[in-house]
């Protein structure tokens, strides 16, 4: 599903305009981003858990030059999708293989 | 701080920063989440704009094992829900992450481990005491000698040799010290020796301390005399070779200049002997190279030729002149240096039929000689 399709469906749904839609999704995934620097995590019952964990620092080599650099440690989001989906996706497995054949 | 937002929270601070009311962002949230859990089982991905993308991905059976019981499962084939995060979300998460704490950028410098290694033994503690000692002692005198301005170090080093042959004791000394110096390993362990080492030392400080008082009386006339030595030598020597230059070229011998002529008139007869001479004669490569190359990965005999005449048909000339180091033309070692000739202009002369027809005879001659392709 693209994010045209998405936005369309929700205004579907919502009786909003398209923009409005839009407007909202670009608030609350900014809303999310912020949160998530300040290390909170977004769990959203029936979804999932939004988080974040430092990546270690590791070296990296320049193939050319042959130098070696630090990168340095990053923050990663994760997200860790919720049992009940787990449940649920072993049930539409098969659908699913179905569908994508 | 590493507080868990739940829904409502969410809800809350996303009203807060839009203008919104909380009715609407209450239902546009439910609705987004439900709608794209819904997609996900039909479509098998999602794709938000600023978020990221929920993919799934299908996962194959494997065997396990139950930690219980022991007895080997078989995990079935599923789907596994995905997240990887947008590029925009990245950039938010790691411009402020990046201002708690500082990336770091840096070169490591490469180490010589070699160096390193090199052990120290165990003994040198006992020796180092007398051994700094006599380090602070010289360089009191070197201080001394620079504080007067006068003397340089180089003239106390010459200074020092003449002092020693005339007391015979402290040029001892000081071959004991620098024996202590160069292998303190081979000293033994016993405190007896240690003894010795110290009244070695106080020995050794009277000397310098001799020394020292020495080195005030300006002394300079070895100095003088070696450089004086030193200078006439210098100017003999450039005499000399000024000398036997000229008499080389400034004065020619009258017989030396007959041959010149000679000479001169011998070449000027071959010219246009050469002139007239067919190609075959000019086929073979002059002596003076081009250039010379050493062959490194992805060279070729082709490359080599285009680069320096123009042609990759020409290999044949450059392989004319490495014959002796190199096996075949489609086997050369790395590393092998390989003279480029230079050739007359009529050889590698493109738009001259004549030469190219050489040239791919030479060619053909060779891939039968060296079973090459074609």
């Amino acid at each position: 599903m693209n994010h045209k399709e998405l936005v369309k469906e929700l205004s579907k749904r919502l009786d909003m305009d398209s923009e409005q839609i839009e407007n909202m999704l670009q608030i609350t995934c900014k809303q999310i981003g912020c949160q998530l620097v300040e290390n909170n995590q977004i769990s959203i019952q029936g979804f999932g858990i939004f988080d974040t964990k430092r990546s270690n620092p590791r070296t990296m080599v320049n193939p050319l030059t042959k130098q070696r650099t630090i990168t340095s440690s990053k923050l990663v989001v994760v997200f860790k999708p919720s049992a009940l989906i787990k449940e649920k996706l072993k049930e539409v497995k098969n659908y699913i293989n179905i569908l994508l054949r | 701080m590493n507080k868990k937002i739940s829904l409502p929270e969410l809800i809350d601070l996303v009203t807060k920063g839009s203008n919104y009311k909380r009715k609407e962002i209450e239902l546009f949230l439910t609705d987004l989440f439900e709608l794209i859990e819904e997609r996900i089982y039909q479509d098998g991905m999602v794709k938000i704009k600023g978020l990221g993308i929920f993919k799934l991905i299908p996962v194959e059976e494997r065997k396990s094992v139950n930690v219980n019981t022991g007895a080997e499962i078989i995990i079935a084939a599923h789907q596994k829900l995905t997240f990887t995060p947008d590029q925009e979300l990245k950039a938010i998460v790691n411009e402020n992450g990046m201002a708690n704490e500082p990336i770091e950028t840096y070169a490591i410098p490469v180490v010589e481990y070699v160096e390193q290694r090199v052990d120290i033994p165990t003994d040198i503690e006992k020796i180092e005491e007398p051994a700094d000692e006599i380090d602070d002692r010289k360089e009191e005198i070197y201080l001394t000698t620079v504080s007067d301005g006068q003397v340089e170090t180089n003239q106390i080093k010459e200074e020092e040799r003449l002092d020693q042959p005339i007391d015979s004791e402290p040029e001892v000394v000081t071959d004991k010290k620098q024996e202590s110096k160069q292998d303190p390993v081979m000293l033994p362990h016993d405190p007896k020796h240690h003894v010795f080492l110290a009244e070695e030392v106080e020995r050794l400080k009277k000397q310098l301390n001799e020394a020292q008082t020495l080195l005030h009386i300006p002394n300079k006339k070895p100095s003088f005399w070696l450089g004086l030595f030193a200078g006439i030598l210098f100017m003999i020597s450039v005499g000399y070779t000024c000398w036997y230059a000229g008499w080389l070229n400034l004065i020619p011998d009258p017989v030396s200049v007959e041959n010149m002529h000679e000479q001169r008139e011998l070449e000027s007869a071959s010219e246009p002997a050469m002139s007239d001479a067919d190609l075959q004669k000019l086929n073979q490569p002059i002596s003076a190279n081009l250039d010379k190359v050493t062959f490194t990965t992805g060279m070729n005999l082709f490359k080599l030729s285009t680069k320096y005449y123009g042609h990759r048909l020409f290999w044949v000339y450059i392989f004319d002149a490495n014959k002796e180091h190199i096996d075949s033309p489609n086997n050369i070692r790395i590393g092998t240096e390989i003279v480029i000739p230079r050739l007359d202009s009529t050889l590698i002369d493109i738009k001259n039929p004549e030469a190219m027809t050489k040239a791919k005879k030479l060619q053909s001659e060779y891939y039968l000689k060296y079973n090459l392709g074609k």
